[in-house]
């Protein structure tokens, strides 16, 4: 962000040269198409959300109610939801300590072995999740795997990629002297880990924890087909909703039901870096 | 509260090449020796070993007169600032300062009043609430000082600090070390690659290369009575003028010219310093001096080095000339070729056994 | 990475060691004393690669066992290769299917990722306002912009009613072009396109961009001969995760696609849900046919960046 911001800076002060203004006025039109191309698919969305009346032609909605919002409070979409975040909750959970440890390990193994646990954290990348499902299906239902559990455990397997690479990123960019710092300073070893790499490594948890998160808060395809049907969840609902003609409301509702609440989740998470030191230097 | 430091003998291998070399030093209590040398002569990783980031192949490290092999780095009651600040990003700028007392099992209140103080030391105390992604490079490494400091060590070890500020700020923070020793008279060991920050720093200057210490002595000794021809290069002495010495006298394409008593006869380098040197006015009355002509100026600000070629200028070999070069002040109104005489200042010459 | 080399046995030698007395520990625990011990570095591993090389292996395996009609839902066990053979023609047609829509959603995503990223870098204040929409689009689900943009291209749908067009809306969901499936995917995979690039331009690029603009480039220049090459490799990484991912994507193409020919996932996931059990072999095989072309894709890939970097 740096970059972009000692950027802009630069290119303030270029606008005295001369056919800047028309090079200007270019970066305009681009930007202002770049903004319609990112977020005209989400326009009708919220405005299906808040319609109350919506006739063929008409470009905007006749008039405008938020009823259709009231779904999001009945009891089978609340159950999705809940279902939704446990499925969410749980895959972090699992899959963000289980990254961080393949991160470590992969970083401690001597070359081919660390390397060849790099693979292995990301291969499940490579394979199609439908495909995945399916293959391991069978032997679930052999297993007598209750359905979430079954589910959950694929989804931490598609998480382990994401939480294994933030980790690992974020100890590749790890100092290795902020230890030898802190040791010079008289901190024990247990000490460095709790007040030293803990917190250093705090934003990458939550990014990993986030991203697992999300992977089980919006699955679809795992759940349907490794759930059989059993599970409900928000995306379940999505799905049914966008696939049947007419329910042009209800899919816009359940759609902003998803996204919003981890959009959420990141503003908030992005705001303390953006106040913190604000906050911080009015602190007593 | 700072303790004497002494490295017997030590010696630190990674595989078959070897970074240090039988590296004996002594540093009373309170004194500031500064380990000098080029980068990869190994002054780094001896800093480290002191510190007990690593541990030596063979010697011993003694403080107080007591071994401290089994000592682990956080017993060790050192403390080692970085060339690169390092920091803690999480913590603001007075919790960094206050992390070794929180360390140490102090109060986040305790140690903050106490990190105050030494905030204060390096004049930022105003700064205490910041983090410390909003400080400025000279800053970072005041903030790094106080840290060291705040945890009160008995030996303060000092890696390249200063090498990435600029000329300005570096003269403020010799001030302000010659101000933290003045206070609190720790025991400092500092690495440099800078011949004038370890002058204006140390009472005594080790020279290290390629793992091996040629010489420690006072600023004045390593400078004007180099142990060998390489730490007078090292030095930057600039004069090097092979001869031979016999009963104290060193005899050359120069002349003659006395040395220092216990000088061994034999091969030796004349190894006198360019600031040692002054240009003579011709026919001016006074001591010896040599004649050459100008065969060079080149200038340093306010004061100017001059080449003075001495002897005949052919192809001999051995050569008939050598080349001298004398630091003058200001700007001397020569000519290249012009005929000048040089003398010599004391302290004298001094000759180092030819190697 | 002074970190990895001195403490071979990573993070683990701190929490594992039993700490004895204070004064009893050798100096420098853990620093360049410790003996390489792999096997604490393979305990450390074990809880996260053991569930994947499970999940993954009995996934594969279970899946060609089922193709080769070794592991029926119900009924004996026998070698067959009709789930193969059965519909060859069909399967060569979804391969071919899944292979074009990645390819042409890969190669748009590339274009308007690159053109968000070179925007974002040069732009002054509304390149931070399109970085930052652009990064919020990437938690939303494929499903969640399948749905959404068939409420923005479907006929009758926004963009219909906003355009008018006389003579009518064209067909873009459900034709045989692929047209909405493809605009969705570029749509999603642009944005991580966009942040693959601009987290792999070093912070020396503004200062490069600087520096040609001295050596007397436009600013179109700029971004041909100095922004464009060196985003190279992370969009030829980024450009064969967005294919191997869309080949195995399943909500865009069921949503927004035609009813055929079918790609592999949709083919792959109609079959397994068939009621009629004998088509599971199919399936399977449709699925192990999207691993290989991934795989293959992946393989390829990689090959020809070691090629490049080698020549280099």
């Amino acid at each position: 962000m740096t970059a972009v911001v000692t950027r802009a800076r630069v290119a303030r002060r270029r606008v005295v040269m001369p056919g800047a203004r028309r090079g200007a006025a270019v970066h305009a039109g681009v930007g202002a198409l770049l903004v319609v191309w990112i977020l005209a698919p989400l326009l009708p969305s919220a405005l299906w959300s808040v319609a109350h009346t919506w006739q063929a032609p008409a470009v905007l909605p006749g008039s405008y109610s938020g009823a259709a919002f009231t779904v999001l409070l009945q009891p089978g979409t609340l159950g999705a939801a809940l279902t939704s975040l446990l499925l969410g909750g749980c895959v972090a959970l699992v899959a963000t300590p289980l990254g961080l440890l393949g991160a470590l390990a992969a970083r401690a193994l001597p070359g081919r072995r660390g390397r060849a646990v790099d693979l292995i954290l990301l291969a499940p990348l490579a394979i199609p999740p439908f495909a995945l499902v399916m293959g391991v299906n069978i032997t679930l239902l052999r297993l007598h795997v209750p359905a979430f559990a079954g589910v959950a455990l694929i989804l931490v397997v598609t998480a382990l990629p994401y939480t294994s690479f933030m980790f690992r990123s974020a100890l590749t960019a790890y100092e290795g002297r902020f230890d030898d710092v802190a040791r010079t300073l008289g901190a024990a070893p247990p000490q460095v880990l709790r007040y030293v790499r803990s917190p250093l490594l705090a934003a990458a948890t939550t990014r990993a924890f986030f991203l697992a998160f999300l992977v089980g808060w919006g699955d679809y395809i795992t759940t349907l087909l490794a759930g059989g049907g059993r599970l409900s969840t928000l995306p379940t609902l999505l799905g049914a909703a966008a696939s049947s003609p007419g329910s042009e409301q209800l899919t816009a509702v359940l759609s902003l039901g998803v996204i919003v609440p981890p959009l959420v989740v990141l503003a908030a998470l992005a705001l303390p870096t953006v106040t913190g030191p604000l906050s911080r230097g009015v602190r007593p | 509260m700072s303790s004497g430091l002494e490295l017997r003998a030590v010696s630190r291998s990674f595989g078959s090449t070897e970074v240090l070399h039988d590296v004996s030093l002594t540093v009373p209590p309170s004194r500031c020796v500064a380990l000098l040398g080029a980068s990869g002569s190994g002054k780094s990783s001896l800093l480290r070993i002191v510190a007990g980031l690593d541990m030596p192949s063979g010697g011993q490290i003694l403080a107080d007169g007591d071994d401290l092999a089994a000592v682990p780095v956080e017993e060790r009651g050192m403390a080692l600032v970085f060339q690169r600040a390092l920091l803690f990003p999480h913590l603001n700028v007075v919790d960094n300062v206050a992390f070794a007392a929180r360390m140490a099992g102090r109060r986040r209140s305790v140690a903050r009043q106490q990190a105050m103080e030494f905030l204060d030391l390096v004049q930022l105390a105003d700064y205490a609430r910041r983090p410390v992604s909003t400080l400025s490079g000279g800053q970072e490494q005041r903030v790094a000082l106080a840290r060291a400091l705040a945890r009160q060590p008995r030996i303060l070890l000092l890696d390249e600090p200063f090498a990435s500020l600029d000329v300005q700020l570096r003269q403020d923070m010799y001030a302000l070390i010659d101000h933290i020793r003045a206070q609190l008279a720790p025991t400092v060991v500092v690495v440099t690659h800078d011949r004038q920050e370890a002058s204006i720093l140390a009472d005594s200057i080790a020279v290290l290369d390629a793992g091996r210490i040629l010489q420690h002595g006072t600023v004045h000794q390593v400078h004007y009575e180099p142990a060998t021809q390489q730490v007078n290069h090292l030095l930057g002495g600039l004069n090097a003028v092979p001869g031979v010495v016999r009963d104290g006298r060193h005899h050359s394409v120069l002349g003659t010219i006395a040395v220092q008593g216990q000088a061994e006869d034999g091969p030796a380098v004349l190894t006198v310093r360019q600031e040692a040197l002054r240009l003579v006015p011709t026919g001016e009355p006074g001591g010896p001096t040599i004649k050459g002509s100008v065969a060079g100026l080149t200038s340093l600000g306010a004061r100017t080095l001059v080449r003075v070629l001495v002897g005949a200028d052919d192809q001999a070999d051995p050569p008939r000339s050598a080349t001298l070069t004398v630091d003058a002040p200001g700007r001397p109104q020569l000519l290249p070729g012009q005929v000048i005489e040089v003398g010599l200042q004391d302290p004298g010459a001094w000759a180092v056994p030819q190697r | 990475m002074t970190w990895s080399r001195q403490h071979p046995a990573g993070d683990a030698g701190h929490r594992v060691d039993p700490a004895p007395g204070p004064r009893a520990r050798p100096a420098g625990t853990g620093a360049a004393r410790k003996p390489r011990l792999p096997g604490r570095g393979v305990l450390l591993a074990a809880p996260a690669v053991v569930p994947v090389v499970l999940v993954v292996g009995v996934s594969l395996a279970a899946a060609l066992g089922q193709s080769l009609g070794l592991m029926p839902f119900v009924g004996e066990p026998s070698l067959s290769l009709r789930g193969w053979s059965g519909a060859a023609a069909e399967l060569a047609t979804s391969a071919g299917a899944s292979a074009s829509i990645a390819i042409a959603s890969t190669a748009v995503a590339l274009v308007i990722g690159f053109v968000l990223a070179a925007h974002v870098l040069t732009a002054p204040r509304l390149g931070r306002v399109v970085a930052a929409l652009s990064a919020a689009t990437i938690p939303v689900p494929h499903l969640i912009g399948a749905g959404s943009m068939g409420l923005l291209l479907s006929d009758s749908g926004f963009l219909d009613r906003v355009l008018g067009l006389p003579d009518g809306f064209p067909a873009l969901v459900g034709s045989p072009w692929w047209v909405a499936v493809i605009i969705e995917y570029a749509w999603k995979e642009s944005a991580f396109v966009a942040l693959v690039v601009l987290g792999s331009m070093s912070r020396s690029m503004p200062g490069m961009c600087d520096s040609a603009a001295t050596l007397g480039a436009t600013a179109w220049q700029r971004i041909v001969h100095v922004v464009l090459p060196l985003s190279g490799p992370a969009l030829a990484v980024s450009g064969l995760i967005v294919f191997v991912y869309t080949i195995g994507s399943y909500e865009t193409a069921w949503l927004l696609g035609p009813i055929s020919p079918e790609p592999l996932s949709v083919r792959a996931v109609r079959l397994f849900g068939s009621v009629d059990l004998a088509a599971r072999p199919e399936a399977m095989a449709t699925a192990l046919v999207s691993v290989a072309v991934g795989g293959a894709a992946i393989l390829g890939g990689v090959a020809v960046l070691r090629a490049r970097r080698d020549l280099r």
